[in-house]
């Protein structure tokens, strides 16, 4: 993967969960949740994302495994396991701050637990405890975001994101004439384009469909 | 902490009449009848969920947890009341648990002659 393909995909990715963030429109929701496909406009012209074929998901699925072959055989890129191995070296233990991660989890659990008998009038206890129960959430993820990041040159890490990148450019289409056809002929033409916004959109959509994001 | 569209929809009154008619009638949710998407299924649980809920609160059968219609409207609120059930539902089944490993005779038969 190029140096210029991987900054722009950060970049969809950051855009992306911003969007994310941004999305409390019920009735968009609604709109979506009816069927399984979802049209948008980018630039005047109408395009749609939907939940790939079993065709499509088997071809999805071959790409995927043919990545998997390539990105073995390329030193750039490590096994999960090993890099956790070579990381604990380094002095950062990913089993150990998984563990931390989970033991969060359940002083979550320990709070809500107590939450759920305390009376409605009690506001300001209520709320405490939902502080720190924020407070928490905020330290989990920040151990997640940390082992993402060390854990992004591992194969299944760059294989999840091909595979990502892959569907949707499987299931993205264009409106011409009345007719829906595919967006782009080939996956080399879905990588080099420099629509970004029509890229971020598609990607948002389609985390709306397969993804899961936390909505 | 802020609330969740979906789930906003989940408890909605169009929303929850139209999951009971589903399971009543079978009618269905949604244009698509099978191939459910991924929001399509969050939205299906938390339909369960907050139907569950309404039941609850309905039957009086909060097992000493606070749920009202008002707290429904917190996310935060349902998390900590979903909690406490399957916590209460652990410490119950635990605590119904039958002393044999299982009813299977040959089990029993084994667990016994270990005796």
């Amino acid at each position: 993967m190029s140096k210029e393909v991987k900054k722009s995909k950060e970049k969809i990715v950051k855009k992306l969960t911003e969007k994310l963030q941004q999305l409390n429109e019920q009735e968009k929701i609604e709109e979506i949740i009816k069927d399984n496909k979802i049209e948008f406009t980018v630039a005047n012209k109408k395009y749609r994302v939907s939940k790939p074929t079993p065709a499509q998901s088997i071809a999805i699925r071959k790409a995927r495994n043919l990545e998997f072959y390539k990105l073995l055989k390329d030193p750039a890129y490590k096994l999960k396991e090993v890099l956790i191995e070579e990381l604990k070296e380094a002095g950062y233990d990913i089993i150990a701050k998984e563990a931390e991660i989970k033991e969060i989890g359940y002083t979550i659990e320990d709070i809500q637990e107590k939450v759920a008998t305390i009376p409605t009038e009690s506001k300001e206890v209520i709320e405490n405890y939902k502080k720190e129960v924020e407070e928490l959430i905020t330290k989990q993820s920040k151990i997640s975001v940390r082992i993402t990041d060390l854990m992004e040159f591992s194969i299944e890490q760059t294989l999840e994101e091909f595979s990502n990148l892959y569907l949707i450019f499987s299931v993205l289409e264009k409106k011409v004439e009345d007719k829906w056809t595919k967006s782009f002929d080939s996956y080399t033409k879905f990588l080099d384009s420099d629509e970004e916004v029509l890229l971020l959109e598609a990607t948002y959509n389609m985390s709306m469909l397969v993804f899961k994001a936390r909505i | 902490m802020k609330n969740s569209a979906l789930r906003k929809l989940a408890y909605s009154d169009y929303w929850i009449q139209m999951y009971r008619a589903s399971k009543e009638h079978s009618i269905n949710l949604f244009a698509n009848d099978s191939d459910l998407g991924h929001l399509q299924i969050v939205l299906l649980s938390y339909l369960s969920c907050y139907d569950d809920i309404y039941n609850s609160i309905a039957s009086d059968m909060l097992d000493g947890a606070v749920m009202d219609l008002d707290r429904m409207r917190d996310d935060f609120l349902v998390d900590c009341y979903l909690i406490y059930k399957r916590k209460n539902r652990n410490k119950k089944d635990k605590s119904e648990k039958p002393k044999t490993l299982s009813n299977i005779p040959s089990i029993s038969f084994v667990t016994k002659k270990r005796r």
